[in-house]
């Protein structure tokens, strides 16, 4: 155990010593993580779907604030739909900035939780989302979680339609908002991850030895649960992995 | 010799002085009416352009339906409805920035009054400090 509290204490100083190094270190990967995500999801321009664009990007992103990643994804995504399609990259830069104006632009912290849950996706460890934000954060992450996981489900109707589109034209932008508008497997994702969150959030909140152990146990168990139980009956079809 | 209740006044000064703080106590300067005042502006901003962009994308949407079957009269109603629904989310929009930047502003008010009380204890150290280096 002392063991441990040492290795936490090394690790502190280290971090107190080379913390200018740390945080360019941690910004360059997760921008990297971001792209490389992006891409996996929905990497239709060539040009963006390189590795040397991706490395490119990601070391300008190191010395930006990191609030500029948000606008760096976005425009990478408009890019990648506008590389297949105008009008749908259109819709894509019309709904991203309505999305800003309305929610991003009074609450910008909760835009980090909206783009780590498609990269969790990309990392196919979507399940972890909700966990982690119930260990770590407050009820409200609930919001910009279920937003970041339509963003996800969009992203998917998106490629979905690219794939089996024959023109351009606003027939894809209508096919792409119903399928996100029918996509019974977001609100059930959404709302099972909801519970989940808030039931280890609830957890992690008592006062017991092993809390954040139980926590992550019954948080795991609920969310498999609640998954069976809710797509066997209404026969939704559920991806487990993406 | 360190003097613990003097350091504890410094750490506390150097926290408020630190993001997200510094710019929280530099917003409690204004006046309660002017920071609402921008607060709503800001929001009523953001909320029209918004707005705007939902009915392109609503036209967008219902395109082949409003060029084939949509005549001139209707186009009058479908404005006033648009605007009715328009001015009942500003409204909404005004009550709930009112509300929430009002309680904001007395949280920070209280974290500026906290933050002057730290000043002042530490004013009176280097009073005390100057009248025994005066003796």
């Amino acid at each position: 155990m002392t063991h441990l509290l040492e290795i936490r204490e090394r690790l502190i100083r280290f971090y107190q010593n080379h913390a200018r190094i740390v945080n360019a270190v941690f910004r360059f990967l997760l921008s990297f993580l971001t792209f490389f995500s992006i891409n996996q999801l929905i990497g239709y321009n060539p040009a963006l779907n390189s590795w040397y664009v991706v490395l490119a990007f990601s070391v300008v992103n190191t010395v930006l604030p990191i609030s500029v990643l948000l606008f760096l994804a976005a425009a990478y995504i408009v890019f990648h739909v506008y590389y297949v399609s105008v009008s749908l990259a259109l819709v894509t830069l019309l709904v991203l900035l309505t999305a800003y104006l309305v929610y991003l632009r009074f609450l910008p912290e909760h835009g980090y939780v909206i783009l780590a849950v498609p990269i969790m996706y990309g990392l196919r460890l979507p399940y972890l989302m909700p966990i982690l934000l119930g260990l770590i954060g407050a009820p409200v992450a609930v919001i910009p979680m279920s937003c970041g996981v339509i963003c996800y489900y969009a992203l998917k109707c998106i490629t979905t339609v690219i794939g089996t589109a024959t023109e351009d034209s606003m027939v894809l932008f209508n096919q792409t908002f119903q399928m996100i508008f029918t996509n019974q497997e977001m609100y059930l994702t959404i709302a099972v991850f909801a519970i989940v969150m808030v039931v280890v959030n609830m957890i992690c909140s008592q006062e017991f030895h092993y809390v954040y152990e139980t926590a992550i146990v019954v948080g795991v168990i609920v969310n498999i649960l609640l998954f069976l139980a809710v797509s066997f009956p209404f026969n939704i079809e559920v991806h487990v992995l993406p | 010799m360190v003097n613990e209740e003097k350091l504890r006044i410094m750490v506390n000064l150097a926290r408020y002085e630190q993001e997200p703080l510094h710019t929280e106590l530099k917003e409690a300067g204004y006046y309660r009416i002017d920071y609402i005042r921008s607060h709503l502006l800001v929001t009523l901003w953001s909320y029209s352009v918004a707005y705007v962009l939902v009915l392109l994308l609503v036209a967008l949407y219902h395109f082949e339906y409003i060029f084939s079957k949509v005549r001139l009269p209707d186009i009058g109603s479908l404005a006033i409805g648009a605007l009715a629904v328009y001015v009942l989310i500003l409204l909404g929009c005004a009550f709930f920035t009112v509300l929430i930047s009002s309680a904001k502003y007395h949280r920070i008010q209280s974290k500026r009054r906290a933050y002057l009380t730290e000043l002042k204890k530490m004013e009176l150290f280097y009073e005390q400090s100057r009248e025994v280096g005066n003796e």
